[in-house]
């Protein structure tokens, strides 16, 4: 049985809705609308199959010959996808991944990644190709066409434009600048990446709106936005479950489907928590549906797609800036500087492999929200504490890759409570979209083991050493980093709190 | 159970057994995770039938009922409504409701 067979036309970006509707059946629009009600009750037209005519919206997707099954459930035939971002770590791959399951996949960027990490002084560790060459390669090594727009998130006209002429039936939003130590620098940075992610979010919506409200919006958010509660309560997907009750005074009201508190980490996630409000919004207000993705740190270098040749390859940053803590900890075993943790380095944070987040987001497609729906994912694997990466990855460098590694721990530059509680709930994926996590952490570390060590990109990594080490402090102070403690992997046991996670509802699975 | 205005009539006003029925939008977070709870409530012995209706596909007996705000909670009793109530709730919740009122 595929995950999303009995979803219906009401899940279809293709459906239309016409007439005997109104959005505001509730509230105090409700005599505006009492001349508007028919005994037909709520017709739809499906621009991809218009012999229907109007009719009711009760086609299953196992039914209709447009959604096609797939290994990942049904997906919507010939699907078009635009991928805002299409040019950094997650865009091209995923770019790839869903061109080669048969998807229309469209894209735009303005190569602002590649810019920024350029200001710091690095560049993707892994050489990757222009856009130019990549949509060439894409072509005669998997057979595909993507379509490619170098536009400006915020230059609305000529977004408007592109999205006419592609009318996409999804909308993948990675084009945000996904960066807290970028966005806590000075000012300037914590404007560029507020400007550009809460504004830039918020002119896509209004396009949608006007152009394509049908489309499924897979919009990036981060765990970090709910931050590290003090006291260990739940993580819940975003919103509070029926039975989450407040207690005052003697009375209960039930939290059900409230927004979840948020606890940014940065000025970057305070710009993601703007999002999640303003994609909301957009949803109640003009029914748009979207699914709110909070995705924990990804890692890795592999997916079929971007291994098949050098040049389909995506980026790697390591610097402290762009790059993620799996990603710079194998970096900086391969350079042999001692791994960099943070303060105690008892943070617990939840990571999924590139491989499986590519995954999670096919499947996040396949089964779009119904119209005017808003709904949460948390997009992760797995909990670990950061000084238990650095050992996992000292054991696969210096067991498989013969690397000798030390662990270094230092000043934490950043404002974060080092030791915490961690009880997160990620059941959605699992038990709603028949997600199951399939790329162990060893086994794609020994995989960027590989490739760091290649002759050339190592080379490649050796001119980017300078930028490895943190130095951009939450305080704006300018001042070095200083190393407390260096030492042996296997000699420091963690202590503190243990990650808890929630997949299942059913007891012993947890 | 998943009802409609067609159905309205036989499901809610013309049931020998009370019921609970709740009022739900797509655009109304609250009313997808009370789902969960209403369904695991189904199958259990509460002593009423319980069906939920969208309101914004069945726009008909909403008018009707006045239906303001979400999820909107109605208790009927050989068809006539003798309890409404608006608002997320829990298990807990709403089973005070149906002692209550049922």
């Amino acid at each position: 049985m595929q995950h999303n067979e009995e979803k219906t036309c009401w899940n279809c970006p293709a459906a239309l809705l016409k007439g005997n509707v109104d959005f505001r059946a509730c509230g105090q629009s409700i005599a505006v609308i009492q001349n508007k009600i028919s005994e037909e009750g709520l017709l739809i037209e499906c621009t991809r199959r218009p012999e229907l005519g109007m009719f009711e919206p009760s086609i299953t997707f196992e039914q209709c010959p447009e959604w096609r099954e797939t290994q990942y459930g049904y997906l919507l035939k010939d699907m078009r996808v635009m991928i805002l971002g299409i040019d950094g770590y997650l865009g091209w791959t995923l770019a790839l991944k869903l061109a080669k399951l048969g998807c229309r996949v469209s894209g735009v960027d303005n190569y602002l990644r590649r810019n920024a990490v350029a200001e710091k002084g690095s560049r993707s560790v892994v050489p990757i190709a222009d856009m130019e060459t990549r949509l060439r390669t894409a072509k005669e090594q998997l057979g595909v066409d993507i379509d490619f727009r170098e536009l400006d998130l915020l230059d609305r006209d000529e977004l408007a434009e592109y999205l006419r002429e592609v009318k996409p039936e999804a909308v993948v939003h990675y084009g945000e600048i996904p960066s807290a130590p970028y966005s806590m620098v000075d000012a300037e940075h914590a404007i560029r990446t507020q400007h550009n992610n809460t504004l830039g979010t918020l002119g896509v919506l209004f396009l949608i709106k006007e152009i394509c409200p049908e489309a499924n919006i897979l919009k990036l958010g981060t765990m970090g936005e709910y931050g590290t509660p003090l006291t260990g309560r739940p993580i819940f997907e975003g919103l509070f479950p029926a039975d989450a009750v407040l207690t005052w005074r003697g009375q209960e009201w039930s939290m059900g489907g409230e927004l979840t508190p948020r606890d940014p980490a940065s000025f970057y996630h305070v710009s993601k928590v703007q999002d999640t409000f303003n994609v909301y919004e957009a949803c109640k207000y003009w029914w748009l549906r979207s699914y709110d993705v909070m995705q924990g740190v990804i890692f890795g270098v592999h997916t079929e797609e971007v291994a098949a040749h050098p040049d389909l390859r995506t980026r790697l940053d390591v610097d402290e800036w762009f790059g993620t803590v799996i990603n710079r900890f194998v970096a900086q075993a391969v350079l042999g500087i001692p791994l960099t943790v943070y303060g105690s380095g008892e943070q617990i944070r939840g990571y999924l492999a590139l491989e499986d987040a590519m995954e999670c987001m096919v499947r996040l497609l396949s089964s779009p929200p119904e119209p005017g729906q808003y709904d949460v994912v948390n997009q992760l694997s797995q909990l670990y504490k950061v000084k238990e990466l650095a050992e996992i990855v000292a054991t696969v460098g210096s067991q498989r890759h013969g690397l000798k590694i030390q662990i270094q721990r230092v000043e934490n530059p950043r404002v974060e409570a080092d030791e915490h509680p961690f009880l997160v709930v990620a059941k959605k994926l699992r038990e709603n979209l028949g997600y199951q996590p399939r790329t162990p952490l060893e086994v794609e570390i020994d995989r960027m083991f590989a490739l760091l060590l290649q002759p050339g990109v190592r080379k490649r990594l050796e001119s980017v050493r300078d930028t490895v080490f943190p130095k951009t402090w939450w305080s704006g102070e300018h001042k070095e980093t200083m190393t407390l403690e260096v030492y042996e992997p296997g000699t420091h046991v963690a202590a503190g709190y243990s990650p808890d996670l929630v997949v299942s509802d059913h007891e012993g699975d947890e | 159970m998943e009802i409609s205005d067609r159905d309205f009539e036989e499901k809610v006003l013309s049931s020998e057994e009370p019921v609970l029925l709740e009022y739900w939008a797509s655009w109304c977070p609250p009313c997808h995770t009370i789902k969960k709870v209403l369904k695991k409530l189904e199958g259990e012995d509460t002593g009423c039938r319980i069906v939920t209706i969208n309101a914004d596909r069945n726009l008909g007996n909403a008018s009707k009922y006045n239906v303001k705000g979400l999820p909107c909670f109605m208790i009927f009793k050989r068809g006539e409504l003798v309890h409404r109530e608006v608002g997320a709730k829990s298990e807990k919740q709403i089973l005070a409701m149906l002692t209550e009122h049922v």
